[in-house]
């Protein structure tokens, strides 16, 4: 198996090719985190965060509606 | 953290220009630009199922750029993944893991918390994942490289423990 260019981190953590069906799978299962795959000179790999989707600010009360525990 | 320190935090991060607002027993910062900063005090609160879960280990420091740093103890982390048992829980656990754990301690603390059979819901996920080879998947698309081996022969011993103290 090959590691996938981005990935979501949700409940479940899915890999994906391409950014719009990462951010199909992240829109549909929030809170979820969005990254992408960098490459290091030395032959290892990070993830770094691009998008996330459990900002639900509810400005009313003040607080925010889903959020990552 | 204690309620004053996380008090005390939040006055800090406002100051310097964070919003910080709660979501029930959780606080979060954020400023434009810098990383999210999500704040939980003693004891911490399942965002999904409201089971409190005291840390009941001394706080191990640590030196982040020259500040000091108080953070969970590698006992009262794993407790906490083992409720909360996402995938990336299951991948952090098994580099918990691999630097040592105390299947008593966590038996302990379940007890004391109430919360064995949410620990026994995330041993169970985590048996599988490791059997069924998936968390070795998890933790190439996280980390990018195969997990060690270390790690995951000490992820097996110590879910094996777990087993056999009920959990």
């Amino acid at each position: 198996m090959t590691p996938h260019r981005y990935v979501v981190l949700a409940d479940r953590i899915r890999g994906f090719d391409s950014l719009d069906d990462a951010n199909r799978f992240a829109l549909s299962n929030p809170p979820a985190v969005i990254c992408e795959r960098v490459s290091s000179p030395d032959g290892t790999s990070e993830l770094r965060e691009i998008a996330r989707h459990d900002f639900l600010y509810d400005e009313a009360r003040g607080e925010w509606r889903i959020m990552v525990g | 953290m204690t309620v004053p320190a996380r008090e005390a935090l939040l006055e800090s991060l406002r100051s310097t220009g964070w919003r910080a607002a709660s979501s029930g027993a959780w606080w979060r910062a954020s400023a434009p630009g810098r990383p999210l900063i999500d704040i939980a005090s003693h004891p911490v609160v399942s965002p999904r199922t409201f089971d409190e879960v005291p840390l009941r280990r001394a706080p191990v420091a640590f030196d982040v750029e020259g500040t000091r740093v108080l953070a969970a103890a590698r006992d009262d982390l794993a407790l906490l993944k083992l409720v909360a048992h996402r995938d990336q829980d299951l991948v952090d656990l098994a580099v918990l893991a691999g630097l040592g754990l105390d299947a008593a301690f966590i038996e302990e603390s379940a007890a004391h918390a109430d919360i064995e059979r949410r620990v026994v819901d995330g041993a169970t996920r985590a048996r599988h994942a490791l059997q069924a080879g998936e968390l070795a998947e998890l933790t190439l698309e996280v980390t990018g490289t195969t997990p060690l081996p270390k790690s995951m022969a000490a992820l097996d011993a110590f879910l094996s423990d777990l087993e056999k103290r009920g959990l």
